[in-house]
């Protein structure tokens, strides 16, 4: 492998449900393949203590994530039909702001009856990744993340907060040739861990479903090894909107061992 | 092993048999496709609604004795005195806070005089200290962003003040002018809120963040479902001689082993019950967060989830429960049963041990960091986790680690 290496960060996401956010717009809250910028973002400043105001430092995060994913363990969509009664006394006439003005439903249906979402989520499934810092000097550094992972702030979560990981995400703080290199080195770094403490081991495909950024290094380079595709998965923080895309390859990677 | 109890998590095993526990929008119980098999599933919304409107010795309602004592110097201690720190005339922030106090409280302009003249009265030590005016008896749980909101509002009109009597007409026009909000700040605030959450969509400044974070329940076994076939039959058409037939339906029962988890972030539930900043979580007041936590573990493992309450009394208590304390990343044991418990033979202790050998390897793996109890109803086999001499010590334990912030641990 040849190419500048990249001090990356591995993650394991594994929870019974999770959620990859993209932009919603009615009662279908839809749920990604992968996880987006955006969510790793906030999933990273909610470990490091930020709160909802500091939109400039999520913002900044955001911008300089590299991020890539593979599927290691396959799941299913799932989707939950959920009901909210918006005429509960906790609902009506509670929605103050630090604006001054009372934020209301508006009238009719939108403050009384029963509201209908639906809300998607992938079940079962387990995605590693693996990302890095550009520039990577810029605090918080690949460092204060990883001590932010394995004692955070606020407990963390993917994607919705009933979507509570089911192992420790933090994998490894790793120099590879390429963000796909540490991939592989997480898997490797996983499954061995897993088997020297004699637990029921996450079975790793050769060959597993991948996501990475354009013009990443390390990645299948023929053309027809990869999709091309464009997700909106990033946040404009001050405003709490979704707005921007990011092109994105997607396509089956070897996880492969990876060079030293 | 020092441990600060920042993080409790909450596992639970709870069997329900013969139940429609949580519906679909076509009536089938909810489900959960995991390690290859379809789960019977709850909603964690449904755990929490039922936690927050249970009616029992435990339930939240029964925290209003501590709630009224606790709630007495919120408005002195997290917003007055950093104030009067900031350089503000002692006298006009009294005047603004208190002026806000009332109008948030709900009290009128007559009792909060007769409280304050009260106050006054008391002696030469309250007298020489004003900030006691804003001492009070009433219930009112502020999160920190409402905290932060009083505060901001309380020194703009500190500041542009020369005078007592200019802040005093300053928050009568404020208050006045901003009714409608502080209304719904009066009203938005409350253990509710604190305890799950609140959301206002365009405004994050006003978001309060739930401290408890509840998994979706689900069976540890695949699911095991039965269509119920039922008929309501008609008796005055029986005895007129017809066959009687009213209705024929099916509906879904489902039994299982439930596992249940559930993280309590405690400096945020401190911060959203005492209005403090969740990095001082250690230096306020405690108690009342401590009373929700052994409140909680006790909903957790009494409260059913259940529908059809009539016909099916969906009734299960937890006969395994085990809490775990410290700061390290919170993570569910869910995986113990992502390869389906057998239900051959003893599927309670096919779960009970798949849990402990689950929880035996995470610790071969990552090391232990966390404080560890539990209470079962059998002997749960070789959990790493030390035993609670039943519920009531369980989750006495749970509120003693949040009252003493860990220093006793």
């Amino acid at each position: 492998m040849t190419g500048p290496a990249v001090d990356a960060l591995v993650l394991l996401l594994d929870a019974p449900l999770m959620a990859f956010g993209v932009p919603v717009v009615d009662q279908h809250g839809v749920t990604g393949r992968f996880p987006g910028v955006a969510q790793m973002a906030g999933l990273l400043g909610n470990a490091l203590g930020w709160r909802h105001a500091d939109t400039a430092s999520l913002q900044r995060l955001q911008e300089r994530l590299r991020l890539a994913a593979v599927v290691l363990r396959d799941g299913t969509p799932m989707r939950d039909f959920q009901t909210v009664d918006l005429s509960q006394p906790h609902l009506v006439g509670t929605g103050w702001t630090t604006r001054g003005r009372r934020q209301d439903r508006g009238g009719g249906e939108a403050t009384s009856g029963t509201h209908i979402r639906y809300r998607w989520y992938r079940t079962g499934e387990a995605i590693m990744v693996a990302f890095r810092l550009d520039p990577p000097e810029e605090r918080p550094t690949l460092t204060d993340l990883e001590t932010a992972l394995d004692e955070p702030f606020r407990p963390l979560f993917i994607g919705r907060k009933a979507c509570l990981p089911a192992a420790p995400l933090l994998v490894r703080h790793c120099r590879a040739a390429s963000l796909a290199d540490a991939l592989a080195l997480g898997v490797a770094d996983r499954q061995a861990a897993m088997r020297q403490a004699g637990v029921h081991s996450l079975e790793a495909p050769e060959f597993a479903d991948a996501e990475w950024p354009e013009g990443e290094p390390g990645f299948p380079l023929a053309a027809g090894d990869f999709d091309r595709g464009i997700v909106y998965d990033r946040r404009d923080w001050r405003n709490q909107l979704h707005g921007g895309e990011r092109r994105v390859r997607r396509g089956r990677i070897r996880l492969k061992e990876p060079q030293p | 092993m020092s441990v600060e109890p920042r993080f409790l998590q909450i596992h639970a095993l709870t069997p329900y048999a013969a139940a429609l526990l949580n519906r679909d929008d076509v009536g089938r119980a909810k489900r959960l496709p995991f390690g290859g098999a379809e789960r019977t599933r709850v909603s964690s919304q449904c755990l929490k609604r039922h936690w927050r409107r249970a009616v029992d010795e435990w339930s939240f309602d029964q925290l209003g004795v501590p709630l009224a004592v606790r709630s007495r110097i919120t408005f002195r201690k997290e917003i007055a005195e950093p104030l009067v720190a900031e350089g503000l005339p002692v006298d006009l922030v009294v005047t603004v806070v208190a002026a806000l106090q009332a109008k948030l409280l709900g009290e009128s302009a007559k009792a909060e005089k007769e409280r304050s003249q009260k106050k006054g009265k008391q002696g030469e030590d309250s007298a020489s200290d004003p900030l006691e005016r804003l001492d009070t008896n009433q219930v009112i749980v502020l999160g920190r962003p409402e905290i932060e909101f009083i505060k901001n509002a309380a020194r703009d009109l500190a500041r542009d003040s020369a005078a007592v009597k200019d802040a005093t007409k300053a928050a009568e026009t404020y208050i006045k002018d901003n009714r409608a909000n502080l209304e719904a700040l009066s009203k938005a605030s409350g253990l509710d809120g604190a305890l799950f959450g609140r959301m206002v969509t365009s405004d994050y400044l006003a978001r309060g963040d739930a401290a408890v974070h509840v998994a979706h329940a689900f069976t540890v076994h695949g699911e095991e479902a039965e269509p119920d076939y039922f008929t309501a039959v008609d008796d005055l058409r029986q005895s007129a001689g017809e066959m009687g037939s009213g209705l024929i339906a099916t509906s879904e029962l489902t039994s299982g082993l439930f596992y249940v988890y559930v993280v309590v972030d405690v400096p945020l539930l401190v911060s959203n019950l005492e209005g403090c900043d969740a990095r001082g979580w250690r230096d306020a007041d405690r108690d009342l967060a401590s009373r929700v936590v052994e409140h909680l573990v006790h909903l957790i493992a009494s409260v059913s989830p259940g529908a059809k309450l009539g016909s099916t009394a969906p009734y299960g208590y937890a006969e395994l429960m085990m809490i775990e304390a410290g700061a390290r990343q919170p993570r569910s044991l869910a995986n113990a049963f992502l390869r389906p418990v057998p239900t051959r033979g003893d599927l309670r202790a096919n779960a009970f041990r798949g849990f402990g050998e689950h929880l035996a390897g995470f610790d071969r793996m990552y090391g232990r960091r966390e404080l560890r109890r539990f209470a079962s109803m059998v002997d749960p086999g070789a959990l790493p986790a030390d035993p609670a001499e039943g519920l009531d010590a369980l989750a006495a334990w749970a509120a003693g680690l949040v009252r003493d912030g860990g220093a006793a641990a």
